[in-house]
């Protein structure tokens, strides 16, 4: 089992090289289309692609920001708790967490094959949309096996004495 | 159990659920996928949860919020902040709490490259604390003006939680950045005479450090000079129109890294260091923004922020008594959440009952800016104060988190100062928008 959680970790750093590539893309396109714009010559459909790459640079890094435990929660009351307790309640809300994502994840499947079904193309590219919404399927797919890991490693601390 | 009913017990299991350190985004998320489904149906829920989810993450507009936190990394791993800071210590380190003063002044500087409170007290907390510690600064006033410092990263523009609040409220971004810049200069200056009051009171806490000649001062000048490069072109862009925000924020990292570039202080591995941590930050900012627009969703069916509208407004009370109340849950909201969630979760609620009793959205935007701010900085969670802690304790070991409260008092009471002026005299945050719109 230690191999399957070895390599969700591998995964996770390869879809963060995707994400950065998509940040970096991002830049490089929209400052092409800035200077291309001022010489009269813009980049064709650059709003959609940085749009595009946008969507891969958050998609892909869901499952690295849960894996590093990089979302906000209020600390407050936590760190009075034994650390037993806070283990407990973190299996719980990682349960939680995890149904949410994993409807999420179902859905955005769905939203792909309806999307497939219906033709939709972006509006200058005619680019099928429903691949991108298909990739972000896939990413919250890693996010859930991310959240399922995250429960893993709660309820080997609560055991622990 | 009726929608409004419906919406105060979601409001309240959202809050508990907040208790357990469960991520705020996926409480809200939760919370708000839940309560839409009662209130409609589970087919309805489960299409938002998944639409308005993909919606964000392919919004044009938001866009800008990964670009500009790239910006602010890159300006930090190619060490902008430190040579600002070398700056401003040049000509105020001489006098009586001068490392201090050049302190907060460096974060006003670095916060026109940056957008977030944290990543500049971060910054300046690592660059600052060591000389101060080396002339024998006391720590309360050594960590406390680090750590209000950094809360003025998030006024001065670029601002992540000015883009976010414009894009709640549709609200132009532009006018946003351009009414934020006097607000943040006059906070400084309120920082800068708090400083000096202190050091006449308890002279001994803040030392004179060493002086510079003019010769030495004016070579340091031009180090400004790449930073007031980068804020001109951003904002300048974005004030003449030139730029949509998405695009300013891009050149804003092309200047960093041309800059950068040109001072050979931009590593491959800084580079990949700045890329890492801006997809973490970004991620976590767009989870955040899509939990709490499914929570708005939810809130908008409850009708709850129109019953809140109708609620107060019975009450008829005066209008600025109204605003007081919405801003004493700001700050007490600030001191247990991060500014961003405390935003994203209150903007939907509280947006429309203050547009209601008359005031202006960019004036009110600016103010909660600040009052999150206070929030930011205040006990028990004060964000930065742990930021500062974390840094204060690799470089001096034994610092207490209490000196730290101690030493940001008076900032505070600076800052609410500013915020007394800003609403007693709204004309100061709105006249650079109406003379530049």
């Amino acid at each position: 089992m230690d191999f399957f959680w070895k390599a969700l970790d591998a995964v996770a750093d390869k879809l963060k090289i995707i994400g950065a590539l998509g940040l970096a893309g991002m830049t490089v396109l929209t400052c092409t289309d800035v200077v291309g714009r001022f010489f009269k010559h813009p980049v064709f459909g650059s709003v959609e692609l940085v749009t595009f790459m946008g969507v891969m640079a958050v998609a892909a890094s869901l499952p690295a920001v849960h894996l590093n435990k990089g979302h906000i929660g209020v600390e407050l009351l936590f760190r009075f708790f034994s650390r037993r307790t806070r283990a407990v309640i973190d299996s719980i809300t990682g349960v939680l967490s995890l149904i949410l994502f994993g409807l999420l994840s179902w859905r955005m499947f769905d939203y792909a094959m309806e999307m497939r079904a219906s033709g939709e193309v972006s509006m200058n590219l005619g680019f099928p949309e429903y691949m991108l919404v298909f990739v972000v399927a896939v990413c919250f797919g890693f996010f859930f096996l991310a959240i399922l890991k995250g429960i893993r490693d709660s309820f080997v601390a609560a055991r622990l004495k | 159990m009726n929608p409004t009913m419906l919406g105060i017990v979601g409001i309240v299991v959202m809050v508990l659920l907040f208790l357990t350190r469960m991520p705020v985004a996926y409480v809200m998320a939760m919370v708000g996928f839940l309560g839409f489904s009662m209130l409609t149906s589970l087919e309805s829920g489960l299409n938002v949860l998944a639409t308005d989810f993909y919606e964000v993450f392919s919004s044009y507009g938001l866009t800008t919020v990964p670009l500009f936190i790239l910006m602010g990394q890159l300006a930090f791993s190619s060490g902008i902040s430190r040579r600002l800071y070398e700056t401003a210590y040049t000509y105020l380190g001489s006098t009586r709490g001068g490392l201090a003063i050049a302190t907060v002044s460096a974060c006003t500087a670095f916060g026109a490259v940056c957008g977030s409170s944290a990543a500049t007290a971060a910054t300046m907390a690592t660059v600052g604390l060591p000389e101060m510690k080396r002339f024998s600064y006391a720590d309360e006033l050594a960590t406390g003006s680090v750590a209000s410092g950094g809360g003025l990263g998030m006024i001065m523009p670029p601002s992540v939680v000015l883009i976010l609040y414009g894009i709640l409220t549709e609200q132009s971004i532009g006018q946003l950045f351009v009414a934020g810049i006097l607000p943040a200069i006059i906070v400084t200056v309120l920082f800068v005479l708090t400083i000096l009051i202190w050091c006449t009171v308890a002279p001994d806490q803040g030392p004179k450090g060493e002086a510079f000649r003019w010769k030495a001062r004016l070579k340091v000048l031009s180090e400004l000079i790449e930073t007031i490069a980068v804020f001109l072109l951003v904002m300048g862009g974005l004030f003449w129109g030139l730029f949509t925000p998405t695009e300013a924020a891009a050149v804003g990292v092309f200047g960093v890294v041309f800059v950068a570039v040109l001072r050979k202080q931009l590593s491959w591995n800084g580079l990949v260091e700045a890329l890492a941590q801006t997809l973490m930050t970004s991620c976590m900012v767009m989870v955040l923004i899509a939990g709490a627009v499914v929570f708005g969703k939810f809130l908008a069916v409850t009708r709850i922020p129109f019953d809140i509208a109708l609620w107060i407004g019975g009450f008829d009370l005066p209008p600025a008594i109204i605003l007081l109340m919405v801003l004493l849950v700001y700050f007490l909201g600030g001191c247990f959440m991060d500014s961003l969630a405390l935003v994203m979760l209150t903007v939907p609620i509280f947006y429309p009952l203050v547009m209601n009793l008359g005031y202006d959205p960019i004036w009110f935007g600016i103010i909660i800016v600040m009052v999150t701010e206070m929030g930011v900085i205040s006990p028990p969670v004060g964000m930065n104060v742990y930021v500062v802690y974390g840094v204060a304790r690799s470089i001096s070991g034994n610092i207490k988190l209490e000196s730290i409260f101690k030493g940001i008092l008076p900032f505070m009471i600076a800052v609410l100062l500013g915020i007394i002026l800003f609403i007693i005299f709204p004309q100061i945050i709105l006249l650079l928008p109406k003379l530049m719109y």
